[in-house]
C-alpha cells in the first residue's frame, strides 16, 4: 500500500487540488452535475500525462460527488440523484436553523466514507469484481427493484403512493428510443421527446421549482425568515455513529461496484437500513435526523471506490463519471481489464494517492465552506425563492442547451408541487427515472437469455444472489403492505407464543 | 440590511470559488461550446467566437505537418463516437482524433453518443451543419439502418473519408466451459439447436450478423441482444452465457489473463498477432464466402453535403495519420486487419462499400432480422 | 370537497386511467411492431410498468373506499392560494417566453482580457428576478434593484462566460 505515495509530489497534490476546487463549485450548483465537469476535464486533460489528467479528475469526483449534498441541504435541490436521500433529512434540518449541523455532519461522513471506498479499491479490487462478475442480468434487474421497493417505503407514510410515484418515474423512463432495438417510446412524435428525458430538468423541477411553488402557495401562512441555530457542533456528538456508517459505507462500496445502480441504489439502500437499525433517533426520521445524512453521505461517497473497481477490472464504467474516466485511460493508451492493476501499477497508484488526497481536500474544503455558506437559509424566503427559480432555469438549460429542458422543468416542477400536496413523495420517482433504462434493458435480455434453457424459471432465478436478491426484494414488499403486514406480525405473535 | 450582507457574502464567495477554477476552465469553456449537444439559434456569435480562439490556437502550433487550408478548419472540432466509451469504435474513434489533431492543427473533442445500434449519435451528426466540423466515426450499422428499420440513415448520407479498420472477431467461451475447441462447440449446438446462447452486442451489428451466418450454415444458436461487446463478453466471462464473438481489442487482456478461452477467429485467415487460434473456416470450409468480408468496419464519415474542398482536407489528413508509426503500430497492437490500405480511391472504396451492404443486409432479410426488403433501397443481391 | 368521495378515489382512478392507457400503448404498439418476440420486444417492459401501475390504482382506490367510511377526505388544495400559484407560473411562463422570442443582440464588453457578454437571457432574468421579488413583496428598492443585477452577473459569469453554455 505505501508505494502508493511514489507517485506523489507537490505538482501532483495541487492538481488534486485545483479539480477539488472545481469540483466543490460544479457539484453545489442545482444543475450542473459531476459527470459534466469531468466530461469537460477530460477534453482539456487530453493531451497531458495521465498522473496530471487522473489527479484532477479524482479531485473533481471526489468533492463534487459530496458538495451535491450542499444545494440538497440548502435549498432541497439535490446536485445529482445520489444526494436525493440527502435532502430527506437534509433540508427539514436547515429548515429549522440546522444548517450547519447538517453540512458539517454530510462533510465529515462524505469524507469517511470516500476514505473507506477507496481503503476498499486498494486492498479488495479483485475479490470485488469477482463478485461483480457473478450478478446475472436478472439480479441488476432485481438489485434496482429492491432499491425501489424500499424508496417507496423510505419516504412516505402511505405505500401505495410511494409506489405509483415510482411508476411515473419508470414511465419517464420509458420516453424516447428504447436501450437495446431503438425503437421510439412514448414519444408521440415530439422530435425532442426522442433522445429521452434527461435526469437534471426533472431533478431541478421536481425537487427545486416544486419547492418554489410550494413556498409560493404558503406564502401567506409560513415565516419569511428563518432562524439559525447556534453554530457549534461536537465532533463528538457527530461521530458517535461511527459504527453505523461504516456498515452504510460497505452498502455504498458494493452497490457502487455494481455497474448501474451506484449512488442513488446505494443512498437509498443505506438510509433504509439506518432507518431500521436506529430505533429511536433523535428526531423522526424524514424531519432532520443526523442519521439519516450520514447514511445518505457516507454511502454515496463509498461508492466512488466502489464503481472504480469494475471499471479497473472489467473495463466496465460503474457510473457516468467513471465512464468518462475510462475513456481518459483509452486516450492515454491504458487498456483497464482483468490485468490492468498488474500491468499498470503506476497508473493504478495515481487514482488511489489522487483519491486519498482529495478525500482531505474535501475535508478541508467541507469544513471551511460550510460555515459560511449554511448563512444562505438566513435570507428572507421572498428573496431566496426568485433566485433559486432563477437557478432553476440555467440549470435545466446548461445540461443540453435547449429551451425544451427548462419547459420541461416547469412542467415537472408544477406536477412535483401536486404531488407534494397530496402527499406523494417525489424521491422515489427519481430514482426509478435514473434506473428505469437498466431495468428494463436487464430484464429483456434476462427474459431472452432465460428462454433458451430448458428450465426458463430455473435459469433465471436459481442463482446465490438472485434468491438473495428476490428474497429481500419481496420481504421489502411484504412488509409494507398493510394487508400481508398485519398477517406476519400476527403470524410472529404466534410463534412467539408457541 | 444584515440578511443582505449574508446574501452578498455568499454570493461573493460563490464568485471566488468561480475565480478559482478560471485557471482550469479557461480552456475547457473553449471545448465546452463545440460539446454543446443541441445548438441554439444564437450559435453564430459563439461560433464566431470559438473561430477566434481556433485560430490563435491555429498560428500558435503551425508547423510542417499541417494540412489545413485558410478556410478548412479554423476551429476545434467534435468527432461523434456513436457507441459507448471503451468499446471498439471508441477506441479507435479517439486513436484518430488524437492523431488528426496533429495534422489538422485544431482540437478534436470526442463525444460518446451510444445507443440504438449507434444510430442516436449518427442522426445526430446528420443534423449537424455539413462544415465539416462534425466528425463520425462508425461502425458497419450504418449500412444496415434502413433495412433493419432503425433509422432512415445509409452510407449515402455520408460522405466517406476513409474506411479504418477491420477489427477481426473471435469466437470465445468462458475458461470453466466445457468446450475446448470449436469443433466441440459446433457438435453441441448441432445436437441442441436453439439451446445454446449466444451474446452480441446489438442487433443488425456484427456479432448479430455472425449468428446469422452461423444460422445460414446449420448451426442454430438462441441470440441475446446485450448493451455493448463488452457487456456480452462480460456475460461469458461470469459464466451466463455460453459464447461470444468479441472484437479482439476488446477481448486482450482476457486471453492473457486466461478468463476466456478462444475457439476461433471468425475470418479465412488467422491473425498475425494470435497464430495460435484457428480460422473458422479451418474447420467449416463451406464458411469461405461469408467470410471474405470483415464484419467489423469502423468508418470515418462526415456528412454527404460537405464542401469537397473540405473533404480533400480530412482525406489528406487521414493519409497522413495512416502514414504515422504511431498509427501502423496501434494497428499492429491491436491486431486490426488494415482496411484503409485496400481502399484507398473513390471507385474502390465505392465498390467495397456496395460489396458489404449486398452480402450482409441480404443476410439480414433472408433470416428474418431485417424488416425491409434491401431492394426498396436499391441494395442488390450478389450474383444476380 | 362538499361531496364525500375521499381524494384516494379519485386520484386511483386517474392513474387506473394511465395505468390502463399505457398498457393498450404497448399492446398496440406491439401489434404493430416488426418484432414478434416478447422477450426482447421494446413493448415488454411498458406492458409490466401498466400492469403495475393499474394494479397499485386499484389498490389506492380501494384504500380510500376503507378510509371513506371513517374519515372526511383528506387533502385538498385552498383555491385563495392556488391563485398565487398561478399567477407565479404565468410570470415563469413570461420568462420563458422572452427566453424563446426575444432576441436582443449580443453586447460584449472587455475589462482588460475579459470579456464579459450579456444578451436576452439577462435582461430577462433581471426583469424576473424584480418581478417576482416584487410579486413576493418586497418592497425595499434597493433590494428590488441590486440583488437581481447581482444574481444575474454571477450567473451570467458562471454559465456564459466561463463555462460556455450558450444561453439565449
Amino acid at each position: 500500500m505505501l508505494d502508493v505515495l511514489s507517485v506523489v509530489d507537490i505538482r501532483f497534490i495541487l492538481m488534486v487540488l485545483a479539480g477539488s476546487v472545481a469540483g466543490l463549485f460544479v457539484g453545489a450548483i442545482p444543475g450542473l452535475s459531476v459527470s459534466m465537469a469531468t466530461a469537460l476535464l477530460v477534453s482539456i486533460t487530453y493531451t497531458w500525462d495521465h498522473s496530471d489528467a487522473l489527479a484532477m479528475i479524482m479531485g473533481v469526483y471526489v468533492v463534487g460527488v459530496f458538495s451535491g449534498a450542499v444545494s440538497a441541504i440548502l435549498i432541497n435541490i439535490p446536485g445529482a440523484p445520489s444526494s436525493v436521500v440527502t435532502t430527506l433529512d437534509g433540508y427539514p434540518m436547515s429548515r429549522k436553523g440546522q444548517a450547519y449541523k447538517a453540512l458539517y455532519t454530510a462533510t465529515i461522513y462524505s469524507f469517511t466514507g470516500s476514505l473507506f471506498g477507496l481503503l476498499a479499491l486498494g486492498l479488495l479490487a479483485t475479490p470485488v469484481s469477482k463478485v461483480a462478475l457473478k450478478f446475472t442480468k436478472m439480479d441488476y434487474f432485481l438489485l434496482a427493484l429492491f432499491g425501489l421497493a424500499t424508496v417507496g417505503s423510505v419516504s412516505t407514510k402511505n405505500y401505495a403512493k410511494g409506489l405509483i410515484s415510482v411508476m411515473m418515474g419508470l414511465v419517464i423512463s420509458m420516453i424516447g428510443l428504447d436501450p437495446l432495438m431503438g425503437t421510439k417510446r412514448l414519444t408521440f412524435g415530439v422530435q425532442n421527446l426522442t433522445g429521452g428525458i434527461n435526469t437534471v430538468p426533472a431533478l431541478v423541477g421536481f425537487f427545486g421549482f416544486a419547492e418554489v411553488l410550494s413556498v409560493i402557495y404558503n406564502m401567506k401562512q409560513e415565516q419569511n425568515v428563518l432562524a439559525m441555530e447556534r453554530m457549534k457542533v461536537s465532533l463528538k456528538e457527530v461521530l458517535k455513529h461511527w459504527k453505523l456508517s461504516l456498515y452504510t459505507s460497505t452498502i455504498g462500496m458494493l452497490v457502487g461496484a455494481l455497474p448501474g445502480a451506484g449512488g442513488p441504489v446505494a443512498s437509498f439502500i443505506a438510509y433504509n437500513e439506518t432507518k431500521r437499525l436506529v430505533k429511536e433517533p433523535g428526531v423522526p426520521f424524514g424531519e432532520g435526523a443526523v442519521e439519516g445524512i450520514m447514511a445518505s453521505e457516507s454511502s454515496n461517497n463509498a461508492c466512488i471506490g466502489g464503481a472504480l473497481i469494475p471499471m479497473l477490472t472489467l473495463a466496465v464504467p460503474g457510473d457516468a463519471v467513471t465512464a468518462i474516466i475510462l475513456s481518459v485511460f483509452y486516450v492515454h493508451g491504458l487498456q483497464p481489464g482483468p490485468m490492468f492493476i498488474r500491468q499498470n501499477p503506476e497508473a493504478f497508484h495515481s487514482i488511489l494517492a489522487a483519491g486519498f488526497i482529495a478525500c482531505f481536500a474535501l475535508l478541508a474544503l467541507g469544513l471551511l465552506v460550510a460555515p459560511r455558506i449554511c448563512k444562505v437559509i438566513t435570507i428572507p424566503k421572498n428573496i431566496m425563492i426568485p433566485v433559486v427559480a432563477s437557478l432553476c432555469v440555467i440549470g435545466a438549460f446548461a445540461c443540453n442547451n435547449r429551451l425544451f429542458d427548462v419547459a420541461l422543468m416547469f412542467l415537472f416542477g408544477l406536477i412535483g408541487f401536486l404531488m407534494r400536496r397530496f402527499d406523494y413523495p417525489v424521491a422515489p420517482l427519481i430514482l426509478a427515472m435514473v434506473l428505469g433504462k437498466m431495468m428494463d434493458s436487464n430484464f429483456r435480455q434476462a427474459v431472452s437469455l432465460a428462454s433458451a434453457a430448458e428450465n426458463p424459471l430455473k435459469s433465471m432465478f436459481w442463482h446465490p444472489f438472485t434468491i438473495i436478491l428476490s428474497i429481500c426484494t419481496a420481504a421489502v414488499l411484504l412488509n409494507n403492505i398493510p394487508w400481508t403486514k398485519r398477517r406476519i406480525d400476527w403470524l410472529l405473535k404466534k410463534g412467539k407464543k408457541v | 440590511m444584515k440578511k443582505f450582507i449574508a446574501l452578498t457574502t455568499a454570493a461573493a464567495m460563490c464568485l471566488s470559488l468561480a475565480g478559482c477554477t478560471v485557471s482550469t476552465s479557461s480552456k475547457e469553456a473553449e471545448v465546452a461550446a463545440t460539446e454543446a449537444e443541441t445548438k441554439a439559434e444564437t450559435e453564430a456569435e459563439t461560433e464566431a467566437e470559438a473561430a477566434e480562439e481556433g485560430s490563435q490556437a491555429a498560428g500558435a502550433e503551425a508547423d510542417g505537418d499541417l494540412v489545413a487550408t485558410a478556410d478548412y478548419p479554423t476551429k476545434p472540432l467534435t468527432m461523434i463516437i456513436p457507441y459507448g466509451v471503451g468499446g471498439t469504435t471508441d477506441t479507435w474513434g479517439r486513436k484518430l482524433a488524437v492523431l488528426l489533431e496533429k495534422y489538422l492543427g485544431q482540437s478534436i473533442t470526442v463525444t460518446n453518443q451510444g445507443g440504438a445500434s449507434g444510430s442516436i449519435g449518427s442522426q445526430f451528426v446528420k443534423e449537424q451543419p455539413s462544415d465539416g466540423y462534425t466528425l463520425l466515426v462508425c461502425a458497419e450499422t450504418m449500412g444496415t439502418y434502413r433495412t433493419m428499420n432503425i433509422c432512415d440513415l445509409g452510407y449515402d448520407d455520408f460522405t466517406v473519408i476513409s474506411p479504418l479498420v477491420g477489427d477481426p472477431k473471435v469466437l470465445v467461451v468462458g475458461k470453466d466451459s466445457k468446450y475446448n475447441t470449436l469443433e466441440e462447440l459446433l457438435e453441441d449446438i448441432k445436437a441442441n439447436p436453439g439451446k445454446i446462447t449466444m451474446s452480441h452486442s446489438g442487433p443488425g451489428g456484427s456479432g448479430h450478423n455472425q449468428g446469422l451466418v452461423l444460422g445460414e450454415l446449420g448451426y442454430d444458436v438462441a441470440m441475446t441482444s446485450f448493451d455493448s461487446g463488452n457487456d456480452a463478453l462480460i456475460g461469458v466471462i461470469g459464466g451466463q452465457v455460453d459464447f461470444t464473438n468479441p472484437n479482439i481489442s476488446t477481448l486482450g487482456g482476457y486471453i492473457e489473463s486466461g478468463d476466456v478461452k478462444p475457439l476461433a477467429v471468425f475470418s479465412s485467415e488467422r491473425m498475425e498477432a494470435y497464430p495460435d487460434i484457428p480460422a473458422f473456416t479451418e474447420t467449416v470450409p463451406e464458411s469461405e464466402k461469408y467470410l471474405n468480408i470483415p464484419y467489423t468496419l469502423l468508418s470515418f464519415v462526415v456528412n454527404n453535403d460537405t464542401p469537397q474542398e473540405v473533404v480533400d482536407v480530412l482525406k489528406a489528413a487521414s493519409e497522413k495519420v495512416f502514414a504515422d508509426p504511431e498509427w501502423t503500430e496501434f494497428v499492429k497492437a491491436n491486431a486490426a486487419d488494415p482496411v484503409f490500405e485496400k481502399y484507398t480511391d473513390d471507385t474502390s472504396i465505392q465498390e467495397f462499400y456496395d460489396n458489404w451492404k449486398s452480402v450482409i443486409c441480404w443476410l439480414q432479410y433472408e433470416n428474418g432480422v431485417a424488416e425491409k426488403n434491401p431492394e426498396e433501397f436499391g441494395i442488390k443481391k450478389i450474383g444476380e | 370537497m362538499k361531496n364525500k368521495i375521499h381524494s384516494f378515489i379519485i386520484e386511483g382512478a386517474l392513474f387506473c386511467g394511465g395505468g390502463l392507457g399505457l398498457l393498450s400503448y404497448s399492446l398496440i404498439s406491439y401489434g404493430k411492431s416488426f418484432n414478434k418476440d416478447w422477450a426482447q420486444s421494446p413493448y415488454l417492459f411498458p406492458l409490466i410498468v401498466g400492469f403495475a401501475l393499474t394494479g397499485l390504482s386499484i389498490w389506492l382506490m380501494w384504500e380510500g373506499i376503507m378510509a371513506g367510511k371513517k374519515s372526511a377526505p383528506a387533502k385538498s388544495i385552498a383555491g385563495s392560494q392556488i391563485r398565487w400559484v398561478v399567477a407565479a407560473l404565468v410570470l415563469c411562463g413570461i420568462y420563458y417566453l422572452a427566453l424563446a422570442k426575444l432576441k436582443i443582440p449580443y453586447v460584449t464588453i472587455g475589462i482588460f482580457s475579459f470579456m464579459y457578454t450579456f444578451s436576452t437571457y439577462e435582461v430577462a432574468t433581471v426583469v424576473f428576478l424584480a418581478a417576482m421579488m416584487a410579486f413576493m413583496s418586497v418592497r425595499k428598492l434597493p433590494i428590488l434593484i441590486f440583488v437581481p443585477l447581482g444574481t444575474t452577473l454571477f450567473l451570467s459569469i458562471a454559465f456564459r462566460t466561463l463555462l460556455h453554455v450558450l444561453l439565449p
